[in-house]
C-alpha cells in the first residue's frame, strides 16, 4: 500500500484524447516521490509532452486523476492556475528567453510576475545566477551567449522561485555532450537540494550515465518503470 | 509595495507597446482623436443652440393688444385672467406711449429727430397698448393664445413661437447626425485599438507564454495592454481638446463678426461652461474606448 503523503506527483489511469481523436496517453498510471530524479523517456509521439502539458495544466486529461501534493489538479480553478505553476519551474529544449533582456532581467521576470520586492529580487536573481555559474555575464543578452550558457539562465529563471518540482522538457537537445552533461550535473545538483526534478529526454548517454529513475513511454503507454535504469530500446 | 511594483512595470511594458507598435497607435490616436474633435464641433454646436434656444424661449412672449376705446378696468381684468393661467411665466402692461418709445428707439434710432418733426408729439401707436407675456413652457403658446382670443376686449393676440420652434428643430437635427458620426467613429475607434493591441499581442506572445510558464496571474499579463488602451484613449482625448480650447474663441469672434444682425439670437455660451462638460466627458469616452477596446481585444486573442 503506498503512503500518498511522501508523493508529490500521482498520475492515476491518466487518458488524454485530443479533439482531432489523436489518442496522446492511454490509461497511464505511475507515482513520483518528493526529491525523485525521475527520467521520462520515449520516442516521438509516445506522449511524453502530453505529459508535461498535463502536468502544467495547459490541458485537461480525458480521464484520470492527476494529483500534485496530494492535491487534485481538477480541482483547482482557473485562477489560481498562476500560483499553482510557481511551485513547477520549467526548462525547455530552445531555452526560451527574451532576446531584448539581459540575462538578469530573464531570470527577474519570474520573480517580477509574483511580485517580489526589489530589493528581495535583486538579491534572489544573484544568488540563483552564481549558482548556474553565470555571474560575469549578468549584463550580457541570450545572443551573446552559449547554448549551454543559455540553457543555464533558462534553468536560473525556473528556479528563483524555489519550485518544489522542476520540469525539464529536453533540456539538453540542442547541446553538445560536454555542455549537456555539465547541465545535467547542475540539474542533479538541484535534486540534491530538495528539488524534484523530472527530466523528459532523448539524450540515452546521459540516462544511462545518470542512473537515475526511468519511465518509458511508446504510443501512450508507460511501457517501463526503472528505479535505477539506463536508456535502452528494448523497454518500448 | 506589491501593487505598485507590478502598476510600475505594467507602465514600463505599456509604453514599450505603444512604442513598438507606433504606426498603429498613431492611427488609434488619430481616430480617437478625430472622432472626439467632431464630438467637440457637434457638442458646440448642440449647447450653443440650447443656449440660444433657451434664451429665445425666455424672450419669446405672447403681445396682446386690446380694442379702441377699452377702459382701464377691462384691461385690467384680461390681465388678472391671464396671470391666474398656470403656463404664465411674466406678465407685463406696455403702454402706449411706451410702445411708441421703444418703436422709435428699436427702428429709428440713428434719425429719431426727424421723426419728432414729423409726428411732433403725437403717438401714432396711441391704440397699441398691450400685454407682453412670457411663458415658462414655450409648447403651450398655442393654448395660451386660443385662451386670450376668447377674453372680452382683446382685439388681436401675436404669439412667435415659430423661432424657437424652428431653433429647436435645426437642434435635434444636428443633435441626431453628430450621434449618428460619432458612433460610427467610436466603432473605428475601437476596430484600430483592437488592431493595435492585437499586434502587441502578437510581438510579446512570446514573452507571454513565458509568463504564464512561470506563473504571472492573468492581470499582471493583462495590465499593460490595458494601460496601452487607456494611454492611447488619454492622449486621443486630449488632442482635441486643447485644439478645441484654442478654436472656441475664434469661431465664436468669427460667427460674430459675420452675422452680426443676428446679434440678439446669437448668444454663445462661455468657454468654461462648455468645457466643464466636455473635458470629462471627452477624457471618460476616450479612455473608456481605450479601456474597452483591448479588454475585448484580449478576451479574443489573449486566453491566459
Amino acid at each position: 500500500m503506498q503512503d500518498n503523503g511522501e508523493y508529490i506527483i500521482e498520475f492515476e489511469n491518466i487518458s488524454k484524447t485530443y479533439s482531432e481523436g489523436v489518442d496522446a496517453l492511454d490509461g497511464v498510471s505511475f507515482s513520483i516521490k518528493k526529491g525523485e530524479f525521475v527520467f521520462i523517456v520515449g520516442p516521438n509521439g509516445s506522449g511524453k509532452s502530453t505529459l508535461i502539458k498535463l502536468l502544467l495544466k495547459e490541458i485537461e486529461p480525458t480521464e484520470g486523476i492527476i494529483k500534485v501534493s496530494g492535491k487534485d489538479n481538477s480541482k483547482i480553478k482557473r485562477r489560481n492556475i498562476p500560483k499553482y505553476r510557481r511551485n513547477i519551474g520549467v526548462v525547455f529544449q530552445d531555452f526560451r528567453l527574451l532576446g531584448d533582456r539581459n540575462v538578469f532581467e530573464n531570470v527577474a521576470l519570474a520573480q517580477r510576475v509574483i511580485g517580489v520586492p526589489k530589493w528581495k529580487m535583486d538579491r534572489n536573481v544573484a544568488s540563483v545566477i552564481s549558482m548556474v555559474g553565470l555571474t560575469e555575464k549578468l549584463t550580457a543578452n541570450p545572443q551573446e551567449l552559449s547554448g549551454g550558457e543559455q540553457q543555464r539562465v533558462a534553468l536560473a529563471r525556473a528556479l528563483v522561485n524555489r519550485p518544489g518540482i522542476l520540469l525539464a522538457d529536453e533540456p539538453t537537445g540542442n547541446l553538445d555532450p560536454k555542455n549537456a552533461w555539465s547541465i545535467m550535473e547542475l540539474l542533479d545538483e538541484v535534486n540534491k537540494l530538495g528539488t524534484t526534478v523530472i527530466v523528459v529526454t532523448h539524450n540515452n548517454e546521459v540516462v544511462d550515465m545518470m542512473q537515475k529513475r526511468v519511465i518509458a513511454m511508446h504510443n501512450g503507454k508507460l511501457t517501463h518503470d526503472e528505479s535505477k535504469g539506463g536508456y535502452a530500446y528494448e523497454m518500448y | 509595495m506589491r501593487c505598485i511594483n507590478v502598476l510600475l512595470y505594467g507602465l514600463k511594458q505599456g509604453m514599450k507597446n505603444i512604442r513598438q507598435n507606433g504606426l498603429f497607435t498613431l492611427a488609434s490616436i488619430g481616430t480617437i482623436s478625430a472622432c472626439l474633435f467632431l464630438f467637440g464641433i457637434f457638442y458646440f454646436i448642440v449647447c450653443n443652440f440650447q443656449y440660444m434656444v433657451k434664451n429665445a424661449e425666455t424672450s419669446v412672449g405672447v403681445t396682446v393688444f386690446f380694442d379702441e376705446g377699452i377702459s382701464e378696468d377691462t384691461i385690467e381684468e384680461i390681465g388678472n385672467s391671464i396671470r391666474s393661467r398656470e403656463e404664465v411665466l411674466d406678465i407685463k402692461f406696455v403702454s402706449a406711449d411706451e410702445a411708441w418709445e421703444k418703436f422709435k428707439k428699436d427702428v429709428f434710432a440713428d434719425s429719431e429727430n426727424e421723426l419728432s418733426e414729423t409726428f411732433g408729439s403725437d403717438n401714432p401707436l396711441r391704440d397699441s397698448a398691450s400685454y407682453e407675456v412670457h411663458l415658462n413652457d414655450v409648447s403651450k403658446q398655442s393654448g395660451l393664445i386660443k385662451y386670450i382670443k376668447k377674453l372680452d376686449g382683446v382685439r388681436e393676440v401675436k404669439g412667435s413661437a415659430e423661432t424657437a420652434r424652428g431653433l429647436g428643430n435645426i437642434n435635434r437635427l444636428v443633435g441626431y447626425v453628430s450621434a449618428a458620426i460619432i458612433i460610427i467613429l467610436l466603432a473605428v475607434a475601437v476596430f484600430l485599438i483592437n488592431t493595435t493591441v492585437s499586434m502587441g499581442i502578437a510581438v510579446r506572445r512570446e514573452e507571454i507564454g513565458i509568463m504564464k510558464l512561470v506563473g504571472a496571474a492573468d492581470s499582471f499579463i493583462r495590465l499593460p495592454f490595458i494601460i496601452e488602451g487607456v494611454v492611447i484613449g488619454l492622449v486621443g482625448a486630449a488632442i482635441p481638446l486643447v485644439i478645441l480650447y484654442f478654436m472656441y474663441s475664434g469661431i465664436i469672434s468669427f460667427i460674430a463678426d459675420k452675422f452680426s444682425v443676428l446679434s440678439d439670437i446669437l448668444v454663445f455660451l462661455d468657454i468654461s461652461d462648455v468645457f466643464a462638460v466636455l473635458v470629462p466627458v471627452s477624457i471618460a469616452v476616450g479612455v473608456g474606448i481605450g479601456f474597452l477596446g483591448s479588454v475585448w481585444t484580449m478576451r479574443k486573442h489573449l486566453r491566459v
